[in-house]
């Protein structure tokens, strides 16, 4: 019996107009994403160049510096995620909460989670030098951190995934059969290879303002640095003219038109080229003039990024607009329902 | 029996203050509330005066020399005790005896007499107390 | 409430949103809220008398706020979102829509809370001298006060929620401001967040100058002497709320009788503020007097204290809603009083697009000799009795576990069968008979149907999953499977 629910909504007008709702959610939502990328990408960098450093000092030295990034852009990342989510549950307020209930074991688990990835990640960068000698369980504290960072996308990326489909609400038996609906895995992907590209550019930006002294105790030469943090925004990137259109094209069908959505993708693709051409520049520089493309970098990894927020609701609509209509149409008339009834039982009350 | 007197005899005022905790608890044992109000009421008084009169002595030994911080530690424990042992007496006289309220009260009042008793003690010996307690 | 229904059957619906939201209040007001403007005033303090001990012991305290504010802290907020979105989304759904922008403003404050506790914590070592220093703790003042705003906002929010009078009418920040109880509970509040920072600080100060005694003493002697100061204002507010709230419920139900369990909860909040204040006070008067006296566990009890006073005080304050959850709006069971004449002609399933699947449970709770058609219509009727009851009585009660409904016929009915006949009665009426309770929301039909399966569960003890495991039935015509109702007889067994 899979048949499509067309549940009521709330019966209260939206407390906005819904294009400020929608500029908020979108506007918030991507600055979380990107302190989450920092966040996720800090905690996975970390981890890989304490893994090199077992070899090389100087790396345990870097990764060492980067953790000590992840404090901050940890909460920063959780704070701005309160806005996009105020937002999305007043705009889409019956898919959103379908999907949260509907994976809801899960959903709440992310409170538990989160809080043990935090206090993993402090006793990585607090407790660094004081488990020197237990440098084996010190980067097993860093991957157990990451692994948790890792999962959790997964958890968010499964819910609005779900929302957006009210003919599977009916086949979802718990979290793990609403995780391989399509196309989960493809976003995810595209999300994951997006961590270090982003991690890499707020290196970038990190090891160009530090001073001297600081950059000298890491132990390697300024420009180095940056180079590593523009190799790691470069490679995941163009990894991403792979992935990026698998997950455009995998995304399921929809009711409404795709055509806006291609054509958005379409032009942050062409943005994307010719980001990496100048991000491959830049890892070819020498010391002297490396950084000098970085405001250009920066601006247009902005609007890539815009782009794909926009794309992204895009599909969103197109995917739930026509419902939207349909539920909208059955919750006026579940009121004009009330009303009448209310209105009889009054009259019934006034005769008795 | 003899260490024990030993230590009692060490300070001044932990005689008194045994037999202040053990006033309490015969009161409240016997659970009326006017013989609480009489006689916790006298004991109030005697042990408030000796702090007051040792406070003022003291304060006025000090004058000019101490900043506001040592003034509160001076004056606080004492005043603070008068009050709330007075407070104390206010629940025992309003609530019946066995009631959660009045054993509160029972127990507030066995604190704060030792409290004031101590403080009327640091309060002459002030600020000596503040290295060498106990 | 026409979403599929999230339940913890053992736990309880409700044991998670308070798990959650009271470790979220103990959490901020003793390390936040409480906590920053008592480590600023330890940083300045040092600072004036140039004495780095202090300046260490304040860092020292901030850093451990710091670690739980930042993971535990932050996360139970949002915690809080997460879980009462599951428990019940219509009520959080429409107070959304109502008050969207003073939760959005409550949020920037947050957002500039937490850059200044990163920028408080992270800059410490580095400004730590002349100006950089004095910008530092201006900075922690600044923190202070930020903590105290979060704080006041969401007192207003929690107080227009609870009020009726201004669901429809002036649903702005100002009228929560305005509203009878929020300045009593801003009162308490606060006074109770300095108190729990100084137990908090003077516990902690304990592990951070063990080695230095007469260092020791002087900073438990100061932090117990700012906890004195607060302590009795924790008494004197929460009297002022105590006093306050009665009117207010009055006013709320228009029922004359106040029910006799409220005033056995005010009558014990008050107790336990009582054993509470007096707790604290005895024990801080002791450290002021004989610091080198107070062992590290002596301090246990008084923050045990007041960790069980806040969870009542937030418990006393969430029971002043029942029977609603948005006051005069919405009942606790997510519908709304303006939905009942409908509901209670048509019936809530004529309107209910989801259904819960029976268990297999449910399923061999039939007798085994029964005819496959009227197997069949046992299972409908099962069915249906279910979803009126994860419809109507799921928010709050569970069928096995905490606040169960066996729990409660049990205690009325004691072991006889729980026929229809012997309960319907009573639920028909039970709001009526208890106040906190809402009226049952569906028709005739259904409160029989609901009596069938609270029948069935009187033998099927197995829990009741929710639609996060066991998932959910779609009905794309809800009327006409209510109409199906009319043509089934009721079976008896």
């Amino acid at each position: 019996m899979n048949q499509i629910p067309v549940p009521n909504d709330i019966p209260l007008p939206l407390p906005a107009p819904e294009p400020v709702l929608i500029g908020v959610l979108i506007f918030f939502f991507l600055l979380h994403i990107v302190f989450v990328n920092f966040m996720v990408g800090g905690s996975l960098l970390t981890f890989y160049y304490e893994l090199r450093g077992l070899k090389q000092k100087r790396y345990d030295r870097l990764a060492c510096e980067i953790a000590s990034t992840i404090t901050a852009n940890k909460s920063i990342a959780v704070v701005i995620g309160i806005g996009p989510l105020l937002a999305i549950n007043t705009l889409y307020t019956v898919y959103f909460y379908t999907a949260n209930a509907l994976t809801g074991a899960l959903w709440i688990s992310i409170i538990p989670l989160v809080v043990t990835a935090f206090v993993l990640t402090y006793i990585h960068k607090y407790l660094w030098h004081q488990m020197d000698w237990i440098k084996w369980l010190h980067l097993g504290v860093s991957a157990a951190a990451g692994l948790i960072f890792l999962f959790i996308p997964l958890i968010f990326l499964t819910n609005i995934n779900l929302m957006l489909f009210p003919d599977k609400w009916a086949s979802v038996h718990g979290f793990l059969s609403a995780l391989i609906l399509p196309n989960v895995f493809p976003r995810y992907i595209h999300f994951l290879l997006a961590c270090p590209a982003m991690t890499g550019l707020f290196l970038v930006w990190l090891f160009r303002r530090r001073s001297d002294a600081e950059i000298a105790a890491t132990g390697f030469a300024r420009a180095d640095l940056i180079r590593i943090g523009y190799q790691w925004a470069l490679w995941p990137t163009v990894a991403q003219f792979f992935v990026g259109p698998i997950a455009l094209f995998t995304l399921p069908q929809t009711q409404g038109p795709l055509g806006p959505v291609i054509a958005v993708f379409g032009v942050s693709i062409l943005v994307a080229i010719v980001l990496s051409i100048l991000l491959f520049n830049e890892t070819r520089r020498p010391a002297e003039t490396i950084g000098r493309s970085f405001g250009a970098i920066c601006l247009l990894m902005l609007v890539a990024v815009g782009l794909m927020g926009a794309g992204r609701h895009l599909y969103r609509e197109a995917a739930i607009a026509p419902h939207r209509e349909i539920v909208r149409a059955k919750t006026l008339d579940y009121m004009r329902q009330v009303e009448e009834a209310r209105q009889q039982a009054a009259v019934q009350g006034a005769a008795q | 029996m003899d260490s024990l007197s030993t230590w009692l005899q060490a300070r001044p005022y932990r005689l008194t203050v045994l037999n202040a905790l053990l006033l309490t608890l015969l009161l409240g044992v016997i659970g009326s509330a006017p013989l609480f109000e009489i006689i916790g009421g006298a004991a109030v008084a005697i042990a408030g005066l000796a702090f007051l009169g040792k406070a003022v002595r003291n304060a006025f030994r000090w004058r000019g020399r101490g900043q506001l911080y040592d003034l509160v530690l001076l004056w606080a424990p004492g005043v603070v005790a008068i009050i709330l042992s007075l407070a104390a007496i206010g629940l025992i006289g309003v609530n019946p005896s066995g009631s959660v309220a009045y054993g509160l009260g029972v127990i507030l009042f066995g604190a704060e007499l030792a409290i004031l008793i101590i403080g009327g003690s640091d309060a002459a010996a002030f600020p000596a107390f503040l290295s060498d307690p106990v | 409430m026409d979403f599929p229904i999230f339940h913890l059957d053992i736990f309880g619906n409700r044991g998670l949103v308070a798990t959650i939201a009271i470790l979220h209040v103990l959490v901020n007001h003793s390390l936040a809220v409480g906590m920053m403007p008592l480590v600023a005033c330890m940083e300045w303090y040092g600072h004036k008398r140039q004495d780095p001990r202090w300046d260490k012991l304040a860092y020292n305290i901030l850093f451990v706020a710091f670690l739980i504010t930042t993971t535990v802290g932050a996360m139970t907020g949002i915690g809080i979102w997460l879980s009462v979105s599951l428990v019940n989304p219509y009520s959080i759904g429409s107070l959304i829509r109502v008050f969207f922008w003073a939760w959005f403003t409550e949020w920037l404050v947050f957002v500039t809370e937490v850059c200044l506790i990163l920028a408080y914590t992270l800059t410490w070592r580095k400004w730590s001298e002349g100006k950089a220093k004095e910008r530092h703790i201006r900075l922690g003042f600044t923190l202070g006060f930020f903590s105290w705003v979060t704080m006041a906002i969401i007192v207003a929010i929690l107080g227009f929620m609870m009020d009726p009078g201004n669901w429809m009418t002036e649903h702005t920040l100002w009228s929560g401001i305005t509203n009878p109880i929020y300045l009593p509970q801003l009162a308490f509040r606060t006074p109770l967040a300095a108190t729990m920072a100084g137990i908090v600080a003077m516990f902690l100060a304990q592990f951070f100058t063990s080695k230095d005694a007469a260092f020791r003493n002087e900073a438990l002697r100061a932090i117990a002497l700012w906890t004195l100061f607060f302590a009795p204002f924790v008494f004197i507010a929460g009297f002022w709320y105590y006093s306050v709230v009665p009117d207010f419920m009055k006013a709320n139900f228009g029922v004359a009788l106040t029910t006799l369990e409220f005033t056995d909860w005010q009558e014990k909040f008050l107790q336990i503020a009582l054993i509470t204040v007096v707790a604290i006070l005895i024990t801080v008067q002791l450290t002021i007097a004989r610091p080198n006296l107070l062992p590290r566990v002596a301090l246990l009890a008084p923050l045990f204290v007041i960790f069980w006073m806040t969870g009542h005080f937030e418990r006393v304050r969430e029971f002043v809603r029942k029977p609603y959850v948005i006051g005069r709006y919405m009942y606790a069971n997510g519908f709304r009083v303006d939905d009942y004449p409908l509901l209670q002609r048509d019936g809530v399933l004529a309107h209910a697009t989801y259904s819960n699947p029976l268990t297999d449970a449910e399923r061999a709770g039939l007798p085994d000799d029964l005819g496959e058609a009227e197997r069949e219509a046992k299972l409908e009727h099962l069915q249906m009795g279910k979803d009126v009851f994860m419809l109507t009585c799921s928010r709050c009660h569970t069928g096995h576990g905490v606040n169960s409904i066996t729990g409660h016929l049990q205690r009325m009915f004691g072991d006889q069968p729980w026929t229809p006949d012997l309960t319907t009665g009573y639920i028909e009426g039970m709001h009526e008979v208890q106040p906190f309770m809402p009226p049952f929301p569906g028709n005739k039909k259904e409160l029989q149907l609901l009596g069938e399966y609270l029948e069935h569960l009187q033998k099927n003890k197995a829990p009741i999953p929710g639609a996060q495991t066991a998932g959910i039935i779609v009905h794309a015509a809800p009327a006409l499977r209510a109409a199906k109702i009319d043509q089934s007889e009721t079976i008896t067994r």
